[in-house]
């Protein structure tokens, strides 16, 4: 089992890589929804396919991200890069 | 090699397509619910673009792969009908294919091109949606529906140098515009700013100029091909 920090710092390393043109500092309370997010959609996006292929590679578990609340500032797993390690960390028990 | 996948390539436009683009060294797949009528060189793979579980079955295969440069969305029915005398099913079935079939395949293959950050999308719309053409308003309606969708998916894509475009061909002789009259393809064509009959080819050259990379600031047009 991996730990919720692990996944964390994987999505941390995958957002310096995905913004390495716009340097900046992330954490786990960085928003990646809504009016204060840190990143554009796009980024966000590459984000979740790089995710995608983490969870299935070494947790053998579908990560599915689209549903009609993903881009939900209240109810997202989205939120921030907290709530989405959460979720994956989740997942590994279901 | 580059891969490009075009749907509804059993017949038609998509066929012709399907097969010249193999000639220019492109790895193509064509796909459609039936195997194409005539001679093929490309990749055919069974789907029904109207059936999101089949879209999503089929794309799942190029989820993680790069090398995808184009989608080229051509699968289309029609129905030369008064709506009036056009059974519900048959409305339904037009929407599904035309309209949402094109969303299905283009959010499928969306994962492949975002990481790559590199493509085009090409759906297809048609002269009937300029003129209002009678007999056609659920077609019609499906088309309409693909132009402005693709104007909005470009704006979404356009940050993964992503480009979407429609290519809204004239009258051409497929089995799509088999329906129409003599008399009425000839008041079309009349009505065009080029005033002669288009052909697949000409579909095909506009289609080649929007795959060049020259084409790369060309996003959410509709290129109308014999002018409107």
């Amino acid at each position: 089992m991996i730990t919720k920090d692990k996944i964390s710092e994987f999505i941390i390393s995958q957002l310096k890589t995905i913004c390495k043109s716009d340097p900046q500092t992330f954490s786990e309370n960085t928003p990646l929804i809504g009016e204060q997010r840190s990143i554009k959609s796009v980024e966000l996006v590459e984000l979740l396919l790089g995710l995608e292929e983490y969870v299935e590679d070494n947790l053998n578990v579908k990560f599915d991200w689209s549903g009609d609340s993903a881009m939900s500032e209240r109810k997202s797993i989205l939120k921030s890069v907290d709530t989405l390690s959460e979720h994956i960390f989740e997942l590994q028990s279901k | 090699m580059k891969k490009i996948i075009v749907t509804g390539c059993s017949q038609g436009i998509g066929l012709f397509i399907s097969n010249e683009l193999v000639k220019l060294n492109y790895e193509v797949y064509g796909i459609s619910r039936k195997k194409p009528s005539s001679e093929f060189n490309f990749n055919y793979i069974e789907c029904d673009v109207s059936n999101s579980d089949s879209v999503k079955k089929v794309f799942s295969k190029f989820r993680r792969d790069t090398s995808v440069y184009a989608l080229v969305n051509v699968a289309g029915i029609a129905s030369m009908n008064l709506l009036v005398s056009t059974p519900e099913d048959t409305i339904k079935r037009i929407i599904e294919t035309n309209l949402l079939g094109t969303i299905y395949c283009t959010k499928a293959i969306i994962p492949s091109m975002i990481k790559s950050k590199n493509g085009r999308i090409i759906n297809f719309s048609s002269f009937a949606v300029r003129i209002g053409l009678k007999g056609e308003s659920a077609y019609i309606a499906s088309k309409g529906g693909v132009e402005a969708f693709s104007r909005s998916i470009a704006k979404e894509l356009s940050p993964a140098n992503i480009t979407v475009n429609t290519i809204s061909p004239s009258i051409i002789d497929t089995r799509l515009t088999s329906g129409l009259s003599e008399t009425i393809k000839k008041t079309i064509i009349e009505r065009q700013i080029i005033e002669s009959k288009c052909t697949v080819s000409d579909v095909f050259d506009c289609l080649k100029m929007i795959l060049s990379p020259e084409s790369k600031k060309l996003s959410g047009e509709i290129f109308n091909i014999g002018g409107v």
